[in-house]
Order: C-alpha cells, then structure tokens, then sequence
C-alpha cells in the first residue's frame, strides 16, 4: 500500500464510531459438577487508545 | 536577508513536521468510560422419581368388611441434585385425582381414596417422615402437588448439605382397607395412584 494511501485510512477513520458484538460461553469442560444456583458476575469493558 | 528568510522556512517546517506528533502524543492513553455487562448464569436443580417395579398392583379376590393388601410394593426411585440454599426438603406424593372415586367399577359404586391406604418401608437412609404405618390417602396436596383429601406425603426429606446429591429407593404397600363399609358388588375394580415428587 502506497504510504499516501496510508495515510488516507488514517484520515478517514480519525473519527468514527462503530457497533460490534460480543459473544460469551461458559467452558465447563473438564470442571466438576455445580452446585445448582445462580452464578452472578460482572465484566468491565473500557475502550483505551494507545 | 537571505540567510533571515532560510532559517525562518527551516523554523516553520520544524514546527509543521512535530506538530502531529504532538497531536498523537496527546491522544495515546485516552480512556473511555467505563461499562459494565451483568452476567448471570443458573443451573437449575434436578428431580427425577419412577416406579421401577410394582406399576400394576393386583387384587386377585378382595374380602369385604376387612383389610386386603396388595401382594407386592411398588418400589419408587428417586434422584436429586440439588441446592441446600434454595431447597427445604423432597416431598414424595400419591394421590388419587378424584378423592371419591379412587377405584370404581364402571357401573356406579366407587371406592372412595380413605379406602386406599399406602406405608413406607424406606430405603437408607430413612426420611425425615414417612407413613411407617397403613396411612389413607387423606391428605392435601404439597406444594401443589396432589388433591385435596386424596393424597397422601409418601415421604419427606429434608436437604442439607451432606445429601443434596442423592439417590434412593423406596417401597411403597397399598392396602384396601374395607372395614365397615360394607358389601361391594362383585366385579372389578380400577383406579389410578399418582405419584409425584417434588421440592418444597
């Protein structure tokens, strides 16, 4: 890719927003039996430049 | 005049050369706010019951005026894995759905579910309650389990931690208990004992 081209990329998306999705699946493969119940938990998601 | 011109070109395209940099400098290291998502995942309990043996219970010749047992007892499996946290006890239930009418022969005369009598003989380790002896199916429902007047708690177990997870065996004796109620018309008569467990 030309370097001008590059830059171009660069230009366009300087600003943007964007709509992704997030799939998760508990692994219990290999773990030992549960106890019934509800399992609660919390995940962080923070966006960061570098 | 000349060299004056030079350096103030040389200055100026410093300047636009470290102005990105400075620009990209100051974006590095920017943080958005942050999100939580709620995750929550349940693993619900587990009660399963069947009649391993003793699905048909028959009386060859039942005698008025007394006590007739069935020759052979109905011999229940129950299983559970459960959650001492969110389960009290295991209940076992039969019941008749029409309490007046626990057998019948087809032709008007009935035999009302207080004629039907059902004990226990526990398997290990023995329940919290348990009818020990002949008990009529007299009782309401558990837990919505049953028919008011019709039923009878087969068993009660209460959960803990040493037996959320278990399996047992029990058997179950019926009796037609016909004392005072005088003379059946002869024919047969046919009904159906219900049985349930379920978690209190």
């Amino acid at each position: 890719v030309p370097p001008d081209a590059q830059e171009g990329r660069a230009a366009e998306n300087a600003i943007g927003e964007r709509t992704d999705q997030l799939q998760m699946r508990i692994d219990l493969t290999g773990s030992p039996a549960l106890p019934p119940g509800t399992y609660a938990g919390t995940l962080n998601l923070v966006a960061i430049t570098q | 005049m000349t060299l004056h011109r030079s350096w103030l070109r040389l200055l100026l395209l410093a300047a636009l050369v470290a102005a990105p940099e400075e620009q990209a400098a100051a974006q590095a290291g920017t943080v958005s706010t942050a999100r939580i998502v709620a995750l929550a995942a349940t693993k619900t309990g587990q009660l399963t019951m069947g009649v391993v043996s003793g699905g048909t219970q028959t009386l060859g010749s039942i005698t008025d005026n007394t006590t007739n047992n069935f020759p052979t007892p109905v011999v229940i499996q129950t299983q559970w894995d459960l959650n001492p946290g969110q389960t009290g006890s295991v209940n076992l239930i039969g019941w008749f759905s029409t309490p007046a009418q626990a057998l019948s022969n087809g032709a008007g005369t009935n035999i009302p579910s207080s004629r039907m009598k059902g004990k226990l003989t526990p398997g290990a380790p023995a329940p919290t309650s348990f009818p020990a002896t002949f008990t009529a199916f007299t009782q309401n429902a558990v837990g919505g389990i049953g028919s008011a007047g019709g039923s009878l708690r087969l068993f009660q177990i209460s959960i803990s931690g040493p037996n959320k997870t278990a399996a047992r065996t029990d058997n179950l004796s019926l009796q037609l208990d016909l004392t005072g109620a005088g003379v059946l018309p002869p024919g047969t008569y046919s009904g159906t004992l219900n049985i349930e467990a379920v978690t209190q």
